[in-house]
This record gives structure tokens, sequence and C-alpha cells, in this order.
């Protein structure tokens, strides 16, 4: 590895403002939204065109530098945190929305591309994208890509990896490669499905393919209080054996809801313990008469205050609060850890009480936002990062919960994936056989451990 | 299923070589080589846990998609992908390897959007696992995708786990004719940018005509308005329903419309490909659909393979032989896939499974 000659010939890719080397420039790049984490990178480059980044990806491959691609490092499991002597991608420029094609509902987009712009841009055409995290006012589509980033809406229409048709990316030593294709099916071993959630580690998602739906034409967004978690979990085992299938089903607990009240004021009953928000989309006939269901359900699972969203205001309204938990728990402990385990969903209500117990022990605060339908857990273990000690108790909780996930049949990570944070878990959930396939397919494609190394893999260099 | 037999399978893998798995050998072409170490999964059946509270189950993969249909039924679910063959004895495993989806997979996606983990044998006989039982997650690598459309050639699928959905308690179908392809593919794309919730979404050429072949599912009361509806889009309409309505779209998923002496190719497409596909096939007088809102040709083939060939090279398609007895079952436009070949050398080193 010489680092001067790799600086030297990346000066010649870059010009000065879109090469940062400089520590006062670096401090933005050396962690993700996991701030706990942060390492200094070697270099910051700004690549604005696909060419450049396969540019660069090949110098890289050339120094043997490892690179770590960033799109707005809203990962909250260290997918994007640096590597020392190594290169951070940094991808926002690359936000061309290259096509819309309404006949065959695709949108061709570059990386960099936010989220929310692809609906807004689809938008005209009656269409929109699915795959909604909460973040998605700022993530970007290769960190969806890289993390198969889930949101409310996947107990229906799936994760990002439902709706992601094909992919052109550059490997780790500069190929430059594009798999999928435009049609729903295929002939070929489904490579795209592999590409979709491997982190970052096959190298650069340059321009993706994205599936686009017939934008809802009806919601009905329901808001009930329950006086206990375990009352609102069961709601959730009632509303799924009425045979429903709601596009959303989210849980918030008290502390959540005291978060996200003091926040954004989203109107939330102050006296709820637990809050479950059921939401149905689709055709006008259809989301009517499930309505109807769904409110005898709720009406007969013990909730106290039921509050059904008259217009498009009152259902943004019961989102946001929703949907700004995380940024409100920030305001209430300004260091927290994420988890984001999955149990069986008939297994919550069990797993709720176990997270509370592990609270208590470890002397912890937990708050609780979720995504009931999927079972997909999010407890936020709020900290005082000033002390040691305190991050080292959040972090041993955090593998408490993660064990508790995976010994009720569930899994490490619902969406946010592995990163480096969960890095110790994953052998709690594969054996060596699985572990060692998965290397096998990373040092074929990535021999040098050039991309995003140290993450997702637990015996990488 | 008795672990002796996993250990014979295991032998088979570690002293034979072009190793193949199948099931229910309901795909002809995809079956029968020469020189092939078969590995029969299809002993390997059985319901190994059905959670219809979880929407989830797991079987192991020679187990008869008639099987899981009615485990299914029980409690009012169904695999939304859809799968075709339930008749002909058709396997989960084969389907997976396949990558075949029914008409069906127009509402919710198709096998790849449903399989949620996967047990497999490698090349070294090892039992390797990917993904998990649980309708969400992130961990690892997705091998269980990569499996779908494997065609038995990166490992011998054993156990496979997959999501579910309640099934909608009736159907309608509604026909409508269009005497031009173009005309229907109009209709066909201003009502796929709409949320009218289609189930399937078919074109059949018939002589002459298209029929544009919708199927709603849902509460039967509902019915009345919502063809009210589409007839905005479709105009004149013929309705099916009841047990009629049944049996047209298993005959489909069957392919009893495929003559015996003919050759099954499935083309990926899409409503703008579909077009000049169509000219090719109707000028040859070929049967044939095109499924899942034109994003699927079936083709039944009856003259010379190669003519086929060489005209989805021409147009850039690519297609799959799924029945008949034929040596070409890859035709069209390949280009080489780089990415592909690489996973491939890692998950079989040693070249041990048939090449696909
Ligand atoms: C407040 C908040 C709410 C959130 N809510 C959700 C939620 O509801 N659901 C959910 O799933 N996640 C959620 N997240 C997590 C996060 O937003 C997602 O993981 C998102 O996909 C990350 O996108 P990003 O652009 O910020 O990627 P980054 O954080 O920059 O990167 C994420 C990973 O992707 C890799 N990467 C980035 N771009 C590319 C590319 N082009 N090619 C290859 N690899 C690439 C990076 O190396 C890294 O490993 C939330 C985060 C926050 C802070």
């Amino acid at each position: 590895m010489n680092t001067e000659s790799f600086l030297d010939e990346l000066s010649r890719l870059y010009p000065d403002e879109k090469l940062l080397t400089k520590p006062a420039q670096l401090v933005t790049y050396e962690s993700d939204a996991l701030t706990s984490y942060q390492v200094r990178p070697m270099a910051v480059v700004l690549p604005e065109t696909q060419e450049e980044v396969i540019q660069t990806v090949r110098l890289c491959h050339k120094f043997e530098i490892p690179f770590v691609a960033r799109g707005s490092g809203t990962s909250l499991s260290g997918g994007s945190l640096p590597v020392t002597n190594g290169i951070v991608i940094a991808l926002n420029r690359l936000n061309k929305i290259i096509e819309i094609d309404p006949k065959i509902r695709i949108a061709t987009v570059e990386c960099g591309v936010v989220n929310i712009d692809v609906s807004l841009a689809a938008a005209q055409y009656g269409l929109y994208y699915a795959p909604d995290p909460s973040s998605q006012l700022i993530c970007t589509i290769g960190g969806n890509l890289a993390f198969n980033a889930g949101g409310a809406h996947c107990l229906k229409y799936g994760m990002t990896s439902n709706h992601v048709l094909g992919i052109k990316a550059v490997l780790p030593d500069g190929e430059v490669v594009e798999i999928g294709s435009a049609s729903l099916d295929s002939i070929s071993p489904d490579t795209v499905g592999l590409f979709v959630g491997s982190e970052g580690l096959f190298g650069i998602a340059l321009e993706v393919k994205l599936r686009l739906l017939p934008k809802p034409e009806a919601y009905r967004t329901v808001l009930a209080a329950y006086p206990s978690l375990e009352a609102a979990g069961n709601a959730v085992s009632m509303v799924i054996a009425a045979g429903l299938l709601p596009g959303a089903i989210e849980i918030m607990d008290e502390l959540a809801i005291e978060a996200a009240e003091t926040a954004v004021q989203a109107g939330y009953p102050r006296d709820a313990v637990a809050l479950l928000i059921v939401e149905l989309d689709g055709e006008t006939e259809i989301v009517d008469w499930e309505f109807a269901s769904l409110m005898e359900v709720i009406e007969e699972s013990g909730a106290g205050e039921i509050r059904v969203a008259e217009n498009d205001e009152q259902r943004l309204q019961i989102w946001k609060g929703r949907k700004s938990a995380f940024s409100a728990v920030g305001r209430i402990s300004e260091d927290y850890l994420v988890q984001d385990g999955v149990v069986p969903r008939s297994k919550l209500s069990h797993a709720l009480g176990e997270i509370e117990r592990l609270g208590d022990q470890y002397n912890l605060r937990v708050a609780n936002v979720f995504h009931a339908g999927d079972g997909n857990l999010h407890p936020l273990i709020l900290f005082d990062g000033r002390d040691p000690a305190n991050l080292e108790n959040a972090e041993v909780l955090a593998g408490e919960i993660l064990k508790m996930c995976v010994n009720l049949g569930g899994s490490i990570t619902g969406e946010h994936g592995v990163g480096v944070e969960k890095l110790e878990y994953v052998p709690t959930m594969f054996e060596d056989a699985d572990i060692d396939t998965m290397i096998a397919i990373r040092r074929e494609i990535d021999p040098g451990e050039l991309a995003n190394r140290g993450k997702l893999l637990p015996f990488d260099k | 299923m008795d672990n002796g037999y996993l250990e014979e399978l295991g032998t088979k893998i570690q002293t034979g070589n072009n190793l193949l798995a199948f099931g229910g050998q309901t795909k002809s072409a995809l079956l029968a080589k020469d020189g092939i170490t078969a590995l029969d999964i299809g002993k390997i059946s059985g319901i190994l846990e059905y959670l219809p509270d979880e929407y989830t189950f797991t079987a192991y993969a020679g187990t008869s998609l008639y099987t899981i249909n009615q485990m299914l039924a029980e409690h009012d679910q169904f695999m939304p992908f859809d799968p075709p063959f339930i008749e002909r004895g058709g396997t989960l495993g084969g389907t997976v390897a396949s990558n075949l989806n029914g008409p069906g997979r127009f509402r919710y996606g198709g096998v790849r959007d449903f399989i949620l983990g996967v047990k497999y044998l490698d090349y070294q006989a090892k039992l390797v696992r990917s993904g998990g039982k649980v309708v969400k997650n992130a961990a690892g690598f997705d091998i269980s995708k990569l499996m779908v459309g494997s065609l038995g050639g990166l490992g011998a699928m054993i156990e496979l786990s997959f999501k579910v959905f309640p099934k909608p308690p009736e159907y309608r179908t509604v026909i409508s004719r269009f005497s031009t392809l173009e005309e229907l593919l109009d209709t066909l794309v201003n009502l796929t940018a709409n949320s009218i919730e289609l189930f399937c979404l078919d074109i059949e050429p018939a002589s002459e005509v298209y029929n544009l072949t919708i199927r709603l599912g849902g509460i039967p009361d509902l019915f009345p308005k919502r063809i009210e509806r589409l007839k905005q889009f479709v105009g004149d309409i013929e309705i099916l329903e009841g047990d009629h309505e049944r049996s047209f779209w298993d005959e489909i998923n069957e392919f009893s419309w495929v003559p015996e002496d003919t050759l099954l190719i499935k083309v990926p497409i899409t409503p703008s490909s579909v077009e000049t596909l169509d000219d090719f096939l109707s000028k040859n007088e070929i049967q044939r659909r095109y499924s899942v809102g034109a994003n699927v040709a079936w083709i039944a083939w009856s003259k010379p393979v190669d003519i086929i060939d060489k005209h989805l090279k021409k147009i850039k398609l690519a297609g799959l032989t799924i029945l008949g007895q034929t040596d070409q079952i890859r035709l069209g436009f390949r280009e080489p896939d780089i990415f592909f070949q690489r996973i491939k050398n890692a998950l079989d080193p040693i070249g041990k499974w048939v090449e696909i």
C-alpha cells in the first residue's frame, strides 16, 4: 500500500473541493447514525459521476486501499463507518433520476437519489416507490439497497429487495456489471436478490432499477391507545387472525410516545401506555370494507381511546409522531442505541416483557417503537455517552436482546443490517458452514476485502 | 425424512459429478441429461412447521405443492406466487429452482418475494443455511433468493421457509376482447397505473383477437361495483365465476393448453417488448400467452428450436425451455454474467454441479 502515490493519483481524478483530506473536513464522515463508533478515514471523495466512482474504485484496487461507500450516513449499525487508512466514497451527488417509465412502471435512478425523491418524481404518473424507511427524507437508494431497508409497510409490500429489479455496480476490482432486468420475471439465479442486503461488500451500486406501484387511492389509518404493551400486542394478533392484511401495523410504548409528543406534538393520547397504529391502503371499496372489520376487531381489543384519521392531514399527523420517534428519543437522551431484532409476531408480548426485565436488570431506560406486523422490534436503549461504563452496559444489554430474538426463532436484524455493531452476534444466528459460505462468496468477489472491510462478516481482515 | 437418506445424498455428492437435484420431475426439459448424477429430492418431503398466525411455513424441498396448498387452505391462506404444476405433482424445491410463478404473481410478487430461508447441501455435502423463518430478516447474504432460478446448479435444497398471505374468499374473472395487441396494451398500461387490485392480468391471443383476462379477488358483495369500474377501462366484458372460473385458471396454471409434442418456453418480457415478440409468434402461428401484466411469455413452440433461438437473439430476449425434449434449454440472447460466474465459483469451486 503506497498511500502517497494513491492520494496523488486521486488528486488527479478530483479537484480540491471534491477530495477532502484535512481533519476538519473529515469530521462529518467519521461516523454514521451510530455515533458511538468513530473512525477517521484517510480521505473522503465526493464524486459526481458514475465514471468518477468507477475510476476511484479502480485506484483503490490498484493500491489496495479499502473503501467505504456512503449514502447519507443514516445507518444505525455502523455500516458506513470509515476504515482506518481507507477512504470514504460519498455518493450523495450521484443523484440523477435517469428515467421514470410509466409503461413498465420502473424508475431508473442513481444510487445517491434520496428515497422520497423517487416517489415525488413518480407521482405525476400516479405511481410511487413503496419502501418507506422512517429516514426516507434523507437516506439514499444506495444505502437502502445495501441494507435491504424496510419501513412501516413491509408486511404487505416487502422490503427493498422486493422492489429492486436491476443493478449496475462496480465490483471491488473495478469491473462494472449489470444484473437483473426490467422484467418482473427471470430465468437466471436471482443475483439481484443476493446483491441487495450485502451491506456494501460487493462493491458500489451505481444505478438501480426500481419497481413502482400505483399509489393507493384510499387509506384508513387508525390510532388506538392501550393500557399495556401486552394489550396492544394482543390486538395485533387479533387483526391478523381476522384475515386482514394492513399496509402497516406499528406500536409505540410510553417512553416513545412521550418523546414523540415532546418533539413534534403529534397529539397522541398522553395517558396511553401503548399506542397501536394500523393503516389499511389500496382500492377504495376494499379498504372501506376492511376498515369496518378492523374497527370491530379494535373495539373488541380493549382499546381506550380510538382515533381514525379523517383526512390526509390527520393521517400524516399520526405518522409524524411515529416516523420521528428515533430523533425524538434523541431529545430525551443524547445517546441511544437502536436494536432491530425480529421475533415471531406471536412472541412479541413475551419479547417486550423480557426487554423490560433486562432494562431493569441493567438499570437502563428502553423506549420501544416497532413494526409489530413484522415482529420487528426497535428497542432504543438510552445511555449516557460521557460514561464509558454506561455505554458498555448498553451494548451488553443490546446483545442480550439480540440473543433473545434468536432464541425465540427470529433474527438479529430486520432492516438495519449487521454493520459493525452486530458482528459479534452473527454466530448466534448462523453455523460455521453458513458463515464460511458467505466468506467464500466475499473472497471470490473481493479477495482483498477492500469494499466495506470489517462489516457484516465476523472474520473479515 | 430419515437422516440415512441425507447421508446417501451426501455420498452421491462426494463421489458423483455433474450433480443435478430434482423433485417431482414435472419440468421435463430441465431434467433428462446424459451423464448426470441425479439427486432425488422428491423423497425428502413433509411439512416441518406451519404457523398460520405468523404467515409462515417451513417444509422439506420435496414436499408437493398440492400438500402445501391443502394445508394452507385449511387456514384460508395461500402461496401468493401461485405456483404452477400443482396437479402434475410439482414440488416446492422444483418451483424455487426453476423460478416458476403463476398468473397470480401479479398481485403480490413471485417466489423471490416470498422465500424466507433455505437449507441446502453444498458441493461438500455440508448443510448450509441462509435467511430465516420470520417474515422479516436482513442478516447475512441472501442466498435463499439466489436459489430462485438456480436450476439445481448451486446445491441441493433440502428445506425451505416461506411467507404466505390470507387468501381472498372469492374470485371473479373478467374477459375483454381487443382487435389488436397495441390497443390491448394501452388499456393494460392505464389499468396498471390505477390502484384497482388485480390478482391476474393475462393476455391470451386467440384467432383474430387478443383477450385481456383479469382476475379480481375479494369479498363477493364488492364485485359488482368493482367490475363496473373495470368496465370503464376495458369496455364490454364476459364474466366468469364459481367452479368455471376456478378451473379456467387452474388449467392455465397446469399448462393444459400446451400440446404434448411441443416445447414450453418461458421468456421474460415487459409491456414494451411484448409486441415485437408477438409479431414473430403470430406470423408463425404459435400458441402463446403473456402473463403477469405482460412480464412473461409462455410459448408452445412446435417448430425447430433454432428458429426461435435465432429470433430471440435478434430481438435481445432470452428464453428457458420448461417442458418437452430438447438439448437446447437456454435460448436467445445471453451475455456473459461475470457476477454470477464469481458466485458460482464461490459456491461450487470444484465444478460439482451441472452447468446452468
Ligand atoms: C431516524 C432514522 C430512522 C430510520 N428508520 C429506518 C427504517 O424505518 N427502516 C430502515 O430499514 N432503516 C431505517 N434507518 C436506517 C437507515 O436510514 C437505513 O439503513 C438506510 O438504508 C441507510 O441509507 P443511507 O443512504 O443513509 O446509507 P449509509 O448509512 O450512508 O450507508 C448504509 C450502508 O450502505 C452502504 N452503501 C451506501 N451506498 C451504497 C452504494 N451505492 N452501493 C453499495 N453500498 C452502499 C454503506 O457502505 C453502508 O454499509 C433509520 C435511520 C435513522 C437515522
